[in-house]
């Protein structure tokens, strides 16, 4: 055991530290800020939901997918621990499975936040589990598609609905830039611009680590379903990106 | 006397000898432009004998789904039950009302659960915020949308009537008539079927109105006879008479004499 007051009370997540903290939480939440940066938007009539990946290696061919089809007209995209992400993806999509099975009707993007959200909680109160690494976004439209929905689950179990949101290492640079946009006017085209935008302008030069940028979303032109972006937009949009921080180191 | 091993089976032979207690019914429910009628029957029967007279059959799932009951009386309220303890639940959640569709789904995935041990036919009626639906649910468990359904054993009677008689856009009190009109039909008809006329009205606005109809029209000569018995009788209602009339003694049906009189009279 070491020295100093909380020492000893990070071990498990069944213990309160002295001043009423449950660090093993705030670990987990730590795993998130050492992360690549994830982004979500709620535009006008869409949902665009990105995600930086860094190139670990020079040989790796290709990152693999980081955003997840939960169900037909929900995404997520997720910041921290990479497997405990895909735990969370598969556990949503049996959600979505069983609410569907259940009552037959698309579960309500709200209605999954909050369940995944118990299910992120319960892994913060006990000692035999490890809370999860991860903040996951979710996104999409619901049954009636009349209004994007946009929501964040953090370790701590905090579920919020958002009309940006942002996490991983840049979460506070992200959220400054998310904050100047106009997003009850945002359209879908211009949504992935701006996330891809802000990805890239977020991005530690200095470590000089290369990434892949990975965009999804879900609009009116996808027929309101979660897709990736399609290659020619995403090209388009990191082509406009670059040349917009060209611009700006210029001036 | 036959010996039963146990209490149970000495109950189900003497159910199988009497052929359960079931709903032998006429359920009813129609959309019309503002909402959705359902109506039925009020008589429950075991094999001849009738156990119910005022049987309310029309079951309240959520505060605007009503469902209405044919089969087994015993199956289709469990099942009744439980699905409106699971749209409570349901609706707690979705922190709104929940669709016809889910309550009609859920009834019907249970009956096909338990399609061996239990006869359910159900007509699921109700407004969401989609509108007035209703759904089938008959036997096997499909689950069919219409924009009227008719079920039960009173049913068979009375298809030709409605087939010609439904039209779109009725307004609430047409088409509560023509629910009202053709229940009596089927309640004249059918030995299994009768009583009074229960109906919910549930509207747009989510209001839910719930109607007993006592004096059911009539439409046949016969059913107009046995109409004027039972009304000299003293077992319906007047019709609506001259103010004359009205004061017009009516004769009691029993006479009930306080005990101990016989036996002190001569």
């Amino acid at each position: 055991m070491s020295h100093g007051l909380g020492s000893g009370y990070d071990l498990s997540a069944g213990t309160y530290s002295q001043d009423g903290r449950v660090f093993q939480v705030e670990y987990a939440a730590k795993a998130v800020e050492n992360s690549g940066n994830a982004i979500g938007i709620r535009g006008r009539d869409c949902v665009v939901l990105g995600v930086d990946k860094p190139r670990v290696s020079e040989m790796l061919v290709r990152a693999a997918p980081k955003n997840a089809t939960l169900s037909q007209n929900i995404g997520m995209t997720s910041a921290g621990l990479v497997a405990d992400c895909r735990t969370l993806a598969n556990w949503c999509r049996e959600e979505c499975r069983s609410y569907k099975n259940q009552y037959h009707t698309e579960i309500p993007v709200r209605v999954l936040s909050e369940r995944l959200s118990l299910e992120m909680q319960e892994h913060t109160t006990t000692s035999y589990y490890r809370p999860y690494g991860a903040t996951v976004i979710l996104g999409g439209f619901d049954e009636d598609h009349t209004k994007p929905q946009l929501f964040m689950v953090e370790p701590s179990g905090k579920s919020f609905g958002y009309r940006a949101c942002s996490c991983g290492m840049n979460q506070s640079p992200a959220r400054t830039e998310l904050e100047k946009l106009d997003l009850p006017n945002l359209g879908a085209e211009e949504a992935v611009m701006t996330v891809a935008r802000i990805l890239h302008q977020i991005h530690d030069e200095s470590k000089n680590l290369a990434f892949e940028l990975e965009l999804s979303w879900a609009c009116a032109a996808t027929g309101f379903r979660h897709v990736p972006v399609p290659p020619e937009l995403l090209a388009r949009a990191e082509e406009a990106a670059k040349r917009f921080l060209e611009e700006r180191d210029h001036a | 006397m036959q010996a039963f091993a146990t209490p149970e089976q000495a109950f189900h032979e003497a159910l199988k000898a009497k052929g359960g207690v079931d709903l032998g019914t006429s359920i009813m429910a129609c959309r019309f432009n503002g909402g959705v009628v359902c109506g039925s029957d009020s008589r429950t029967s075991t094999g001849s004998y009738v156990a119910n007279r005022i049987t309310d059959k029309l079951t309240q799932l959520t505060p605007n789904i009503y469902v209405c009951r044919s089969g087994s009386s015993a199956d289709t309220q469990i099942l009744s039950d439980y699905v409106r303890y699971f749209l409570e639940m349901h609706s707690l959640e979705l922190d709104n009302r929940c669709s016809v569709y889910t309550a009609a789904h859920m009834l019907g995935d249970l009956a096909y659960q338990y399609k061996e041990q239990m006869q359910t036919s159900f007509l699921v009626a109700g407004v969401d915020s989609t509108g007035p639906h209703i759904f089938c649910v008959p036997l096997g468990s499909p689950v069919i949308e219409e924009p009227w359904s008719i079920g039960g054993s009173g049913s068979s009677y009375i298809y030709g009537h409605c087939d010609a008689t439904y039209r779109e856009n009725m307004t609430q009190d047409e088409c509560i008539q023509f629910v009202t009109n053709a229940l009596s039909l089927a309640m004249q008809r059918d030995g299994s079927s009768g009583g009074v006329i229960r109906l919910a009205v549930m509207t747009n606005d989510f209001k839910v109105e719930r109607r007993l109809i006592t004096d059911p029209p009539s439409f046949s000569r016969a059913s107009t006879a046995c109409k004027t018995a039972r009304r000299r009788l003293g077992l319906l209602s007047p019709p609506a008479l001259s103010p004359s009339l009205v004061f017009l003694p009516r004769f009691p049906l029993f006479v009930v004499s306080a005990p101990g009189r016989a036996a002190r009279s001569p």
